[in-house]
């Protein structure tokens, strides 16, 4: 690698030289605290081209010697232009400010404004903190994962649901980034709130698709979370007091301008809050979470600038106090971006991630289970991206993981005589090459293309096994076992993913993009039920399961309207997956060292049209999404109706399939002071298997599906109307200045309508105890896991 | 097992629940066997019928006319024949006192004929270790729970792993029927993996020969008073029976609320009763189950102190 960069090097000061070009570079930076502006457009005038910035705020310009315009913009900021006489390579570092406080508040976006439509990114769905935290949101707590839902082709199966699905994908195939560093559970309190602490959290942007050859390992989405880099000008505090959590964050410099940090804190407290009106909490019981997000820079000089953050937070729920489940992240990265040249930024990430749960029940130490589970990465990862002129960026990298997975240690006591019964732990390495160009070819024309090459190795030491070939659908028995030794590997596989995207500008405010990737998922999220939830596991493709690979095809239609105040686009997507994942009936899925017996394998398919309005300006502003969308899967041994013999399986829509998908987000300024703020979700039931029959063994009625369907029906639809009330404290004092300190009040009001949504249906033969061979009586019940209006009420501080 | 109870009491903080009527999807019904029978010197029934939908409670209709038999693969002289007692009610009829069906350690097969087709099925009929005593631990009042005394049965698993029981339990003569008393367990623990072969019954299994039954604020109500009666049955099943259970118990044992989150989706269990030249679908199971047992009233010095 290290003699690829010389290379390149080399090639780029020949380059330089023999074409007498120059180069204006640089970073910018919020004026108010330093935090580099991500997307920020560079723009020079004389050639109607430009540069935007990257996440750390980079740009890079080459040009021709001459006199130029060169103008710096970025939403909601005052643009700066400046007056370059270019005769050499010049470092421009600049500082926006935002516009005044009364402007800044209509504007519900930080693109610039015809990013949607002449930048050649599709398929991507970003919001800025500032809006996130507009939005009515679950008792008040400003949600990251949550907001994104709004927007077209995200969903979730329902409250409680961990996790996100993005174009009929699964839970499982999200790359969800904190960093740059794999957050494997991004939900708290089962599903009910994300990891993300949004005072620690700058920018956030999820890839539906067209993504980018720099990003890979899941089928069907990143979600790139950039955390703040701290104010580097000022100490500055954050926080909110709300109905269930309060949070505090604090950032400020370190070395004026040089260096800064932030650190931000939650905690939940409703067991505080209890305890006096309860004795649930006094034998050790404990209901609780908190995270901690932190971060430091450092400017080394104007070549190089360190980072280091983390992120370590945990759910609590014990019993008492030796009985209970917890579980949490850890994530931690360096990075260190250099400048090789002032075409040539470059990054070197390392990072850590871990998640793990833990389970310990039984009365005392004679009689008890104790089980942990875990998943660790680490990854190194340097990225490069060439300013090659004004028609080609050029970006290029690698990355290597190592894994270790550790389904169950688990421990158990039987009156005192222990047994401990653990899965062996499986390694495995990963690792990607990547180079991607985008080039604009025309005014008109944009390309981005590239490809990236991905591998993995799943690693001794440890047995490997060989199943039996048996009908789908019944478990497969191992029938070899063969030892690997120390870093052996025992099987590998590779895979080349192609990525492409386009963009025609039809017109100044309108513009057509298609895009086409290929994505290979070398790590399983192993989960048979209903919804996601923190024990779900990660096993890697082994000897017996196969990468999952998917291919998707997407094109849309961009346009705006009255100088930008109106957004709209249309995109439709088609997604051919294969190697997806479930599981034989009757799964074994919880320490289970022949899981791969129970595994099933088949393809999958997700279509759709998605369709989004926005209104940037005004008093009201907001927007509208809605998606058409199915997925399906076929999976042999599943859904095969009447084909007893081969159990072939038919199509069946997979569990987070909803054909409408529709939501309203709308804001509204009432005074100065006081703002409304709504929005409305609209989803289709989600697909759920039914029996069709009854019979019974001893005083057991068993329910069967006579048909051998899955999925055949649908609870009802889903919709919840949540709506919150925001007043800010006074900006001016009393005297007549204005205050540094800043506060605010959000009432808000989830679920405003009372609707008992449905989350599952469920049969059974009810609570009553019956005689051996007396019929019982069955029933069906509708589950909601919120079952009424949710009120809450939360202040929120700055100074 | 207290946490069950108490992830019940968390549950109900939001959560909220309405039995619905629904229609069901039409599908052809199947036919059913309840042949699961015991090691035991009284008459024993094997039903067949076929299936009714999932909301009919009535009796369904037996099919009539079927022959059954039930012999040791090892030894052709031992053969039992069920005769139709009531339409799809067939029952083997001891000839003497003493007369018990089948022998520890055999092979069985069941055969049955319906209209000219065949259906078959293979079981092993396994030993059973004695229940040496049943003792009660106190456990004081809390938010969860009352002053209560759980009832424990000690028996150890027999040598050799692999050894597979149902255990079923009586309070004052009423048998503990509900689907999340099924108490199964695999040697002395839940699962193969628990690798507890020869040990006692893991302290879960013994505990849940307990009634689970709450009060109006989910508050665990005392399981024994003293004077209360327990009648304890340990039953051998095959391992092929046991896995049934698990299935059984993950389909029928639903705690709805929250662990709605944590259920899995509705699947079709495998029966081991298969039709001998075709493919046709059919339901239910068979097994021989052999039988130990201890009953017990509940007195002062039945209570056992545990650290």
């Amino acid at each position: 690698m290290k003699r690829f960069v010389t290379l390149l090097i080399v090639l780029v000061s020949l380059n330089a030289k023999a074409q007498e070009k120059f180069t204006i570079n640089g970073y910018v930076k919020d004026a108010a605290n330093g935090e580099a502006l991500i997307g920020a457009t560079v723009l020079v005038k004389e050639i109607n081209g430009g540069n935007i910035t990257n996440v750390y705020g980079f740009y890079s310009i080459t040009v021709p010697p001459g006199d130029y315009t060169v103008e710096y913009r970025y939403i909601g900021f005052l643009s700066q232009t400046m007056q370059i006489s270019l005769n050499e390579n010049q470092r421009i570092d600049i500082e926006l400010s935002e516009e005044s406080t009364q402007l800044q508040e209509i504007v519900v976006t930080a693109e610039p404004e015809d990013e949607n439509v002449s930048s050649v990114e599709m398929s991507v769905a970003n919001l800025d903190i500032k809006t996130i935290s507009k939005i009515p949101s679950f008792l008040g707590e400003v949600d990251v994962v949550k907001s994104l839902q709004l927007l077209p082709g995200v969903s979730t199966v329902g409250e409680g649901a961990s996790g996100f699905n993005v174009r009929g994908g699964s839970v499982g195939q999200n790359l969800v980034l904190l960093d740059e560093a794999p957050v494997y559970n991004s939900s708290h309190m089962l599903g009910f709130f994300s990891v993300f602490n949004p005072d620690a959290v700058k920018d956030v942007k999820l890839y539906k698709g067209g993504i980018p050859a720099r990003f890979g390992g899941r089928l069907s989405s990143v979600l790139d979370i950039r955390m703040k880099e701290g104010n580097n000008k000022e100490m500055e505090i954050n926080g909110g007091v709300g109905t269930i959590f309060s949070r505090l964050a604090i950032e400020g410099p370190i070395k004026k301008e040089k260096a800064s940090f932030i650190i931000a804190g939650r905690r939940s407290y409703i067991d505080v809050l209890a305890r006096p009106f309860t004795d649930v909490f006094d034998n050790g019981a404990a209901l609780y979470f908190y995270d901690l997000t932190m971060k430091a820079n450092y400017n080394i000089s104007d070549k190089d600038r360190v980072f280091i953050s983390g992120y370590f937070g945990r759910d609590v729920f014990n019993f008492d106090d030796r009985q209970g489940i917890n579980w949490g992240s850890k994530t931690a990265t360096f990075r260190w971006n250099h400048l090789f040249s002032e075409r040539l930024f470059s990054n070197l990430t390392f990072y850590l991630s871990d998640y793990d749960y833990e389970l310990a029940f039984g009365e005392n130490d004679r009689d008890k289970f104790e089980w942990t589970s875990n998943i660790t990465t680490y990854d190194i990862k340097p990225e490069f991206t060439f300013f090659m002129n004004t028609k080609n960026e050029l970006t290029f990298g690698a990355e290597a993981l190592l894994y270790r997975f550790s389904p169950a240690d688990a421990l158990g006591a039987s009156d005192g005589d222990l047994v401990e019964f653990s899965i062996p732990h499986k390694r495995a390495a990963e690792y990607g090459l990547y180079v991607g160009n985008e080039q604009r070819v025309s005014d008109k024309l944009t390309l981005q293309y590239g490809t990236r090459l991905s591998g993995f190795k799943h690693l001794g030491p440890g047995s490997y096994y060989t199943f039996n070939d048996t009908i789908p659908g019944y478990r497969r028995q191992a029938v070899d076992v063969q030892e690997a030794d120390d870093w052996e590997t025992i099987k590998s596989y590779v895979n080349l993913e192609p990525r492409f995207s386009a963009k025609y500008s039809l017109s100044k405010t309108s513009s057509v993009k298609a895009s086409f990737n290929r994505t290979a998922q070398y790590i399983h999220l192993v989960s048979n039920t209903t919804a996601s939830n923190p024990l779900d596991i990660w096993t890697p493709s082994t000897n017996n399961i196969k990468p999952q690979t998917g291919l998707q095809w997407a094109a849309g239609y961009f346009r705006n309207f009255n100088d930008n105040a109106y957004e709209f686009s249309v995109e439709t997507y088609y997604r051919r997956t294969k190697n997806q994942i479930d599981y034989i009936d009757g799964a074994e899925l919880f320490i289970n060292e022949l899981i791969e017996g129970d595994v099933l394998a088949g393809d999958g398919r997700a279509y759709g049209l998605e369709l989004y309005a926005k209104k940037n300006e005004g008093r009201i502003n907001g927007w509208v999404s809605y998606t058409l969308g199915r997925s399906e899967l076929k999976i042999d041994g599943i859904n095969f109706l009447d084909d007893l013999e081969n159990r072939s399986g038919n199509w069946y829509p997979a569990r987070y399939d909803q054909l409408h998908n529709f939501k309203a987000t709308g804001f509204y300024e009432l005074s100065n002071r006081v703002s409304l703020s709504a929005n409305f979700t609209y989803l289709t039931g989600t697909p759920t298997t039914f029996p069709t029959h009854r019979y019974q063994i001893e005083y057991l009625t068993i329910p069967e599906n006579s048909a051998n369907t899955r999925n055949n029906l649908r609870i009802p639809d889903y919709h919840r109307l949540d709506l919150s009330v925001t007043i800010l404290g006074r900006a001016i004092s009393k005297r007549g200045r204005v205050r540094k300190n800043r506060d605010s009040w959000v009432i808000t009001f989830y679920n405003l309508y009372n609707r008992k949504n449905p989350f599952s249906i469920y049969f059974w033969q009810g609570d009553e105890r019956y005689a051996i061979d007396a019929v019982a009586e069955t029933r069906a019940t509708q589950v909601s896991i919120l079952g009424a209006i949710v009120p809450s009420f939360t202040y929120n501080f700055k100074f | 097992m207290k946490n069950l109870f108490k992830i019940v009491l968390l549950s109900s903080i939001i959560a909220c629940e309405q039995d619905i009527t629904t229609g069901l999807p039409e599908s052809a019904p199947l036919i059913a066997f309840d042949a699961w029978i015991y090691h035991a010197a009284e008459p024993q029934t094997i039903d067949i019928y076929t299936t009714n939908t999932y909301f009919d409670s009535s009796e369904p209709a037996g099919i009539t006319g079927a022959t059954v038999v039930v012999s040791n693969v090892n030894d052709a002289l031992e053969t039992y024949t069920f005769s139709e007692a009531a339409a799809g009610q067939y029952v083997w009829n001891p000839t003497t006192p003493t007369d018990t069906f089948a022998t520890v350690g055999g092979v069985y097969a069941l055969n049955i004929q319906i209209n000219g087709t065949t259906y078959e099925s293979l079981t092993e009929l396994s030993a059973v270790p004695s229940i040496d005593s049943i003792y009660w631990r106190f456990d004081e009042a809390d938010a969860f729970i009352e002053d209560s005394y759980f009832a424990n049965f000690w028996s150890r698993d027999l040598e050799g792993s692999g050894d597979t029981y149902w255990i079923k339990s009586w309070k004052n003569g009423e048998l503990l029927s509900l689907p999340s008393e099924i108490n199964i367990a695999y040697d002395a623990a839940f699962s193969e993996d628990g690798d507890a072969d020869g040990l006692f019954f893991i302290q879960p299994i013994r505990e849940l020969i307990n009634p689970f039954d709450f009060d109006d604020e989910d508050v665990l109500i005392n399981p024994f008073e003293l004077g209360d009666s327990i009648y304890v049955e340990l039953n051998s099943i095959s391992q092929e029976a046991f896995f049934f259970l698990q299935q059984v118990q993950v389909q029928t044992a639903r705690d709805g609320g929250f662990g709605e989150l944590f259920a899995v989706p509705l699947a079709n269990i495998q029966s081991n009763i298969f039709p001998v030249n075709s493919n046709e679908k059919v339901v239910g199971f068979f097994n021989i189950s052999a039988i130990s047992s201890l009953g017990k009233l509940f007195t002062e010095e039945d209570i056992r102190i545990i650290d």
